[in-house]
């Protein structure tokens, strides 16, 4: 018993070395090239197959200061759609400077990281709520504000919806037509009501109008 | 005092929706294949641009006309008449907002931008290469933009970023040489009110005046 035992240890090591070492080598080519979605794809396998690589991807992640690579890891680990993955995720989102924010809330958002949704509800709240806000001077936190709303609308769930409602009375033109696209997205029986009102309201601007009304047909698959 | 607030609140969300109301010929941006944002192509994560053509009313409803130029392999392609969706890449990128020139362009040129735009409608308009931006033949959506301005006199980005150790010019850097629309009074957010009383905005309560119904105003106003 005792030397299956250890017969059973040794080649989960043995497995888990080799993947350490697969994993090495898909990060070292991802540096040299970040934009290759096929490593990524692969680094994600490799995360999925063995999630202990995980503490391999976020250690690299961690220990470097090129802005790509840290995007397309982050994209990677994301994709894996580990628990813990996507925790670090969210928690990375608040952590980081703008040019990563950027990625990391895409990337929250292709992955479905319900996880992250405090941490985009905080940016968006950031820029919307702040009294000194102007346009041009934080287009940077404008920006992080609208790509938060819409992984909010990607993550999709039904309690966005209320989120998104307190952010369109509060929100500009730009903004009020990217939470029209997020509410579309997440499908929830408020959603057409709440479009509809919009889309009729002759107080409210043409553009954004149109943008409801875009939304509305295709929800009622016009 | 929360009368006084609301008031002040108000007006400051009347401003800052006035600072970006969408004009006809306006820059509109949103995200693309150039968007991941690598340091060699700038901060913003841009990637396609277009211009705004206006409104169409059809069947009661309206329609957002945008015009742009993408590949053939996306459906339509070329130089195309699109709406939100189709400009997005069926949303798959937000919308992060319209510019306009340095220069304020006048109505007649906002118009004029409109149409060359609408005259150059064609599939197959697109360079893969990004050799040839601004035409005349092929464009980028960028290039297509810049050229489309440039034919009534208005130039949204420097020469010198287009071309020699300026190209390729990117959305990011059209983006960061032209501004935020500030438009006429007609476009403004209180021109959307201007038939209504003051009186009725609730704001104005505390002088004998409310708001008409359904206009945007923040919950921490509501809430009070």
């Amino acid at each position: 018993m005792r030397k299956i035992s250890i017969f059973l240890t040794a080649v989960f090591v043995f497995s888990a070395s080799l993947f350490a070492v697969e994993i090495e080598e898909k990060l070292s080519a991802l540096k040299i090239n970040p934009s290759n979605d096929v490593l990524k794809q692969q680094i994600a396998e490799i995360i999925k197959k063995n999630p202990s690589m995980i503490e391999i991807a976020l250690k690299d992640l961690h220990n470097s200061s090129d802005p790509s690579y840290i995007c397309s890891l982050s994209a990677a680990i994301s994709i894996s759609g580990l628990e813990k993955a996507q925790k670090e995720m969210a928690k990375m989102i608040l952590e980081s400077g703008s040019d990563i924010k950027s990625c990391l809330t895409r990337a929250s958002g292709e992955s479905k990281n319900t996880y992250a949704q405090d941490a985009l509800a905080s940016i968006v709240e950031d820029f919307l709520f702040n009294p000194d806000r102007s346009g041009e001077r934080d287009i940077k936190k404008k920006i992080a504000a609208i790509d938060s709303i819409w992984a909010l609308g990607e993550i999709g769930s039904a309690s966005t919806m209320k989120l998104l409602e307190k952010y369109y009375n509060a929100s500009d033109e730009i903004i009020r037509i990217n939470i029209i696209f997020s509410m579309y997205k997440i499908k929830s029986d408020k959603v057409l009501p709440y479009l509809n009102k919009i889309a009729s309201n002759e107080l409210e601007n043409e553009a954004v109008r149109s943008a409801a009304y875009e939304m509305i047909d295709e929800l009622e698959g016009k | 005092m929360k009368d006084i607030k609301n008031i002040v609140l108000s007006l400051i969300l009347m401003c800052s929706v006035q600072a970006f109301s969408l004009e006809k010929a306006d820059i509109i941006y949103t995200g693309g294949v150039f968007g991941i944002p690598y340091d060699l192509i700038g901060e913003l994560p841009l990637g396609h641009v277009g211009i705004f053509a206006g409104t169409e009313k059809k069947n009661g409803k309206i329609k957002a006309v945008i015009i742009d130029c993408v590949p053939d392999y996306f459906r339509p392609g070329g130089i195309r008449k699109v709406s939100w969706k189709n400009f997005t890449h069926n949303l798959r990128y937000p919308y992060y907002g319209n510019r306009t020139t340095r220069k304020k362009p006048s109505t007649e040129q906002r118009n004029y931008v409109v149409k060359i735009a609408s005259k150059m409608l064609k599939p197959k308009a697109y360079n893969l290469m990004h050799d040839s931006q601004k035409g005349p033949k092929e464009f980028d959506c960028v290039g297509f933009v810049e050229y489309v301005y440039e034919k009534v006199g208005l130039n949204p980005t420097p020469d010198d970023q287009e071309k020699g150790m300026g190209w390729p010019l990117t959305p990011s850097e059209q983006f960061y040489n032209t501004v935020a629309n500030s438009p006429s009074p007609s476009h403004s957010y209180i021109s959307f009110v201007k038939k209504k009383d003051l009186s009725e905005i609730s704001s104005f309560k505390s002088i004998g005046i409310s708001a008409p119904n359904d206009i945007p105003i923040p919950d921490s106003f509501t809430n009070e």
